[in-house]
């Protein structure tokens, strides 16, 4: 089987990762902060803390708040900021994990800005539908249809000027492209670990600027100060409640401890080559039409075709063994805006570790097998 | 055929129920011709590779491509139950 389905979740990890997790499996489960031993023990959790704040060049690792996945990341900012009657500028292209939640909130007006047809929302109408009451702006930095990068330095300039809290989606931009926090240090960041840092599912997780407080989504155990009945006060500590996901969290740290060690750039730049390739050998096929065909773009090749996507991409997935992913990529609101609506797209999402060869797998799939 | 086992995919946007079903053999032309009486047998070779339908409009599908050990079925209604259909198969 060949993998083109890495906007979905990176396979296969770095070996360090797997090394990672056996290692994290066979160590005594002693909290860093509870047992006698906790010297003794590498303390995986704020380590990995480290890693992700060196990646993101966050001054202060405890603004980095772990959780189990850019979803629950969402949930516990989109919950935890106070917004009735207020208003929400967010757009037609953010995720279902940025829509539902947004679903659910109760007594506040939501702008759901448009797109045009590459996914890229101008940040002028962000300006443009400022209101008196406007809490915040909340926006995918690239996305999972498309690739497109938004223009997040302009969005956050208008953001700052008018005293608005911006919310990014970094799901899929966290690996793919360089974020440097302290250029944005007032805003929120959302990541995953399963994508592009490399890591196991069930991690993720956010930075929160040191002047924003949030309503805690979960409260409990926290291993310390365990006298007082409320959550106690502190970062991480404040956000973290239960016994942390140790084993994937070293994952993280050895996914994102790789991009690290080889530099983001050299990723990047095999990301590009391979999109670049696959782009320049099947740009020519007038089966298809390639959405956001452009240098702006983290690496996703969205395709539509006349006929039944589902049929097509089925019978490239069985009779080239690849896999793909099709249909609307749990982001229903941005297909209307480009033009791929009812059935959505065939997506192609290489990865670090795509070889040439099945590279070339895929090319001939897509020219000379089955389009 | 045998059905070794079965189960539901993402619905379709029009509510369309989508099932991955799993047999213990390859599929063939004549498999696909067993159903023949339930809808319109359809051989596609558009793609490069043929690929069967049996399609009762607004009703069901079933659809495979030959050589494969796995067929979906659509179901359109939804008081349809997808056991009808395997029963079918198996």
């Amino acid at each position: 089987m060949i993998y083109f389905n890495n906007a979905a979740s990176s396979y296969p990890k770095p070996d360090e990762v797997a090394t990672a997790v056996e290692k994290a499996m066979n160590l005594f489960p002693v909290h860093a902060s509870r047992a006698s031993f906790s010297l003794k023990i590498p303390d995986i959790v704020n380590q990995t803390r480290k890693s992700i704040a060196k990646l993101f060049n966050v001054e202060n690792p405890d603004n980095i708040i772990f959780t189990s996945g850019a979803t629950e990341s969402l949930n516990y900012v989109i919950r935890g900021i106070e917004v009735e009657n207020s208003h929400i500028i967010t757009t037609v292209t953010e995720h279902n994990s940025v829509l539902r939640p947004l679903y659910y909130v109760e007594k506040t007006e939501i702008t759901y800005l448009s797109c045009d047809e590459n996914g890229y929302v101008e940040p002028e109408m962000f300006q443009k539908n400022i209101k008196e009451k406007t809490k915040f702006f909340i926006i995918n930095h690239s996305s999972n249809v498309t690739g497109i990068v938004q223009n997040i330095e302009k969005i956050y300039e208008i953001a700052l000027e008018n005293d608005i809290l911006l919310i990014i989606d970094c799901a899929q931009s966290a690996g793919n492209v360089e974020i440097n926090i302290e250029k944005f240090r007032k805003a929120i960041f959302i990541f995953t670990g399963h994508k592009s840092l490399f890591g196991i599912s069930g991690t993720g997780g956010f930075y929160l600027p040191e002047h924003i407080e949030l309503k805690p989504l979960k409260t409990g155990g926290t291993g310390i100060k365990s006298n007082v009945l409320h959550q106690p006060e502190g970062r991480p500590i404040f956000y973290e409640s239960g016994t942390p996901n140790i084993v994937g969290l070293a994952a993280l740290k050895a996914g994102v401890d790789f991009i690290l060690e080889n530099g983001i750039q050299k990723i990047i730049k095999r990301k590009k080559d391979i999109y670049n390739r696959i782009l320049s050998e099947i740009k020519n096929n007038d089966k298809i039409k390639i959405l956001n065909p452009t240098e702006n773009n983290t690496g996703i090749i969205s395709i539509t075709v006349d006929d039944d996507i589902d049929e097509v991409c089925w019978g490239i997935e069985r009779n080239y063994e690849l896999i793909l992913r099709t249909g609307l990529h749990c982001c229903p609101l941005i297909h209307k805006d480009i033009s791929t609506f009812p059935a959505g797209t065939i997506r192609i999402s290489p990865g670090f570790f795509n070889t040439d060869k099945e590279v070339e797998t895929l090319i001939e799939a897509i020219n000379g097998g089955f389009l | 055929m045998k059905i070794i086992d079965y189960k539901r995919l993402e619905d379709c946007h029009d509510g369309t129920r989508k099932y991955e079903v799993l047999l213990d053999g390859k599929t063939d032309e004549n498999f696909f011709k067993k159903f023949i009486h339930m809808g319109e047998f359809i051989k596609d070779e558009k793609y490069g590779k043929p690929f069967y339908k049996i399609d009762k409009r607004g009703d069901f599908a079933i659809k495979g491509y030959p050589g494969d050990n796995i067929i979906k079925i659509y179901l359109n209604q939804p008081d349809k139950k997808i056991e009808e259909y395997l029963k079918l198969i198996d």
